[in-house]
């Protein structure tokens, strides 16, 4: 079984139940977006999508092997970037040095898609908001990820640094990776999306084409949410 | 500038610790602040090639140095102790050194008028029956055991806000009396080279309670095998010879001698002590 | 002469027995700060990062032992040093090795405590995104000490200071012999009682000295380093 497959998955977190049996199946590939109300459990479907976090019943596998022990093939984006404190370029450079592995070539390239060439050296702790996240996806990236997963990635940025990141995004898409993405932006969600994930509760709600999605959705808690009741 | 250019070399350069011929000497502060090993110790290193590497601390701690096997040579300044370490089987070859005497110091205005006796007794009934400031330095030294003897052979049991007890040595000793203006006991030879008078002055001194014999005596290396037994007997046998002898009546600050040399009280050796120095 | 007059003319003429010392007093406290930080560093990296049992006990003995007396130190290792004692077969005491060993006991705790103060707020923020790389245990500690590395050295530092600044443990397992064993502060103690007081201090103002022309070194090379955030 090829791609993504989540079979009774629940999570709880300090005793609270906060995934409920979540089951679906999806192919590795194009932009699946997990919207959902706050509190529905968005972040935390992500990172066991990704594998950083180990479901309490159930499987999550990828290709049929569990994430946990593939983790590497994904890369993961944080809602606020976090930025070690060392250059940019040393900042693109430490996924790959973990590894043990070096790539200049593929440094400079991602500085160029990140638009970051001229801070290369600059301490990443100086960079802007937008800037630090361009830097974290092209970290995320730089070891050549099948997957990338951000969550809420451009919740505090301006339109030009979303934009840009989005560039990126269709871009690593278009190169054949697949997207996972959480986010509030119903334009972004609209912009973006090939496939949605809906949330409610910790319960997975609808799971089709965004279009279908968008269009026509099925439960009252997609339709609230979508009309900005919920 | 030089000091900067010789200090970053120093912290460059590695151990070098050679391969140096040397025994420890544990031995008391009077004898080493007095400044004798600074003068006398290098004569007898040019001589025999041999260092002596002097850990110098209160008489107590001294012997017990050379209790533990962390000396070789022990020079010290109480005979009941020195004796017990040999009785004990610590110490072999126990010698008479040198003396000098113990001189009651206070405030140079005396306000006991301590200056006008000329026996230890009577200075400190004195002291007691006026409840002076006296400093005790009530650290189970030399010095200590015998400020202990001077007021039980008076009678007497010194208590109460005038007698402090500090725990320390002869020169915290000296120095908390020249800053409260009190009266103490000390060696003459650390009173002597004692940079911080201050107002005090030494008000009595010669009478025989108050002598203050040095002896030498070897680490017993049945004890301690470990211990440079060769070397220290050469160090021992040099300071009871004649060169030995003469160097240690030769020492001398401000013009004054010291320590009187005694190996061999019989022996005539054409050395002067200070006439208030007392001959035992 | 005044106190300042005499420390400067003590500078100047760089007596030969004055830079044994002071030679003697870097070299045992560098030493032992060396020997305490390549032990306590990692271990306090550690302790700021992984959850083990007995964890909350070390945190409180290692904070406590930073208050630990020189003199008490000093002392515990005399007794296993002497000749008396378990490793009396080594001949280790009254040498500068026995001074190193001393300070290094001394030292340990205050850079374990700080290097863990240091690194507590970094791992807060690395956690996440180490994890999402499945860093290994080693090279987390030396991501997170090196991207530390400034406040780190500040607690290197301070170890260093104390230890050349301490006098209770170095005369104890030393002996401040003459030419060997003797540091700057064994020689500002011994002055003060012979009386020698302005000697005594001006020697405590070339020791500060020493230290404050030290520390600005440091602080110079780290503000030149995060000038130029040197990369890796």
């Amino acid at each position: 079984m090829t791609g993504l497959k989540l079979a009774n998955v629940s999570y709880s977190v300090a005793g609270t139940r906060l995934l409920h049996n979540v089951s679906f199946a999806q192919r590795k590939k194009g932009i699946n977006a997990i919207l959902g109300p706050n509190g529905a459990g968005k972040s935390l479907l992500l990172s066991l999508i990704h594998g950083m976090l180990r479901p309490e019943t159930g499987q999550v596998t990828w290709d049929g092997i569990q994430a946990q022990k593939t983790k590497l093939l994904r890369g993961f984006v944080f809602q606020t970037p976090i930025v070690l404190r060392r250059s940019v370029r040393a900042n693109l450079a430490y996924p790959l040095k973990v590894s043990g592995k070096s790539n200049t070539a593929a440094i400079d390239s991602m500085l160029e898609l990140s638009h970051l060439t001229a801070l290369a050296d600059q301490p990443a702790a100086s960079l802007s908001g937008g800037e630090a996240q361009r830097m974290a996806i092209a970290r995320a990236l730089i070891t050549d990820p099948e997957v990338l997963l951000l969550d809420e990635p451009c919740s505090n940025l301006d339109p030009a640094s979303t934009k840009l990141i989005e560039t990126m995004i269709r871009r690593f898409v278009a190169g054949g990776g697949c997207v996972f993405i959480t986010t509030h932006d119903l334009a972004q969600a609209k912009r973006l999306a090939d496939v949605v994930l809906f949330l409610g509760a910790g319960q997975l709600l609808e799971h089709k084409q965004a279009n279908d999605f968008f269009n026509a959705p099925k439960t009252t808690e997609a339709k609230a949410y979508l009309n900005g009741d919920l | 500038m030089r000091f900067i250019l010789v200090l970053l070399m120093l912290i460059a350069s590695s151990t070098a610790q050679a391969g140096e011929r040397f025994i420890t000497l544990a031995s008391t502060t009077s004898t080493q602040n007095s400044g004798l090993y600074d003068y006398l110790l290098p004569i007898f290193t040019a001589k025999t090639g041999i260092t002596v590497r002097v850990i110098s601390v209160g008489t107590g701690q001294a012997i017990k140095i050379a209790m533990n096997g962390d000396a070789d040579v022990l020079l010290v300044h109480h005979r009941p102790s020195e004796n017990t370490f040999v009785a004990n089987g610590y110490g072999i070859e126990r010698r008479d050194v040198m003396y000098n005497d113990f001189v009651f110091i206070g405030p140079k205005t005396d306000p006991v008028k301590i200056a006008q006796f000329s026996k230890a007794r009577d200075g400190v009934k004195a002291i007691h029956k006026a409840r002076a400031l006296f400093i005790s330095r009530g650290d189970e030294s030399g010095t200590h055991k015998r400020e202990t003897a001077l007021w039980t052979m008076a009678n007497l049991s010194p208590s109460g806000d005038w007698y402090k007890e500090i725990g320390a040595g002869m020169g915290a000793a000296l120095n908390m009396a020249a800053s409260v203006e009190a009266y103490t006991l000390s060696d003459r030879g650390t009173w002597l080279s004692f940079g911080n008078k201050g107002n005090l002055a030494m008000l009595l001194s010669g009478d025989d309670t108050l002598y203050n014999p040095y002896g030498i005596i070897l680490v017993n290396p049945k004890k301690h095998p470990h211990a440079k037994i060769k070397m220290a007997r050469i160090f021992s046998n040099w300071m009871v010879s004649d060169e030995g002898q003469q160097a240690i009546g030769a020492f001398t600050v401000q013009n004054t001698q010291l320590f009187c040399p005694n190996a061999d009280p019989v022996h005539n050796r054409d050395v002067i002590c200070p006439a208030s120095v007392p001959q035992k | 002469m005044t106190i300042l007059g005499q420390a400067a003319e003590l500078v100047v003429s760089a007596d030969a027995e004055l830079i044994g010392i002071v030679g003697l007093s870097l070299r045992v406290s560098l030493s032992a700060t060396l020997i305490a930080s390549l032990f306590a560093i990692p271990l306090g990296a550690a302790l700021a990062i992984w959850q083990f049992p007995l964890r909350q006990v070390l945190i409180v003995i290692s904070t406590s032992l930073m208050a630990l007396p020189p003199v008490v130190v000093g002392l515990i290792i005399y007794l296993l040093l002497s000749r008396a004692g378990p490793l009396g077969h080594y001949g280790i005491l009254f040498t500068p090795t026995a001074m190193i060993i001393a300070q290094s006991v001394l030292i340990f705790p205050i850079v374990l405590a700080l290097t863990r103060e240091a690194i507590l707020p970094l791992n807060r923020d690395y956690k996440n995104l180490l994890d999402a790389w499945d860093v290994s245990p080693v090279q987390r500690l030396k991501t997170l000490i090196w991207d530390a590395r400034f406040a780190v050295v500040t607690g290197l530092l301070a170890g260093f200071g104390r230890a050349l600044a301490e006098v209770g443990a170095v005369i104890i397992v030393g002996g401040n012999i003459a030419g060997f064993t003797r540091v700057m502060t064994t020689t500002i103690a011994l002055e003060t009682s012979k009386g020698n007081l302005q000697l005594a201090l001006a020697l405590g103002i070339v020791l500060l000295s020493i230290a404050v022309l030290i520390n600005a070194v440091i602080h110079w090379v780290g503000n030149f380093g995060r000038k130029y955030q040197v990369t890796r």
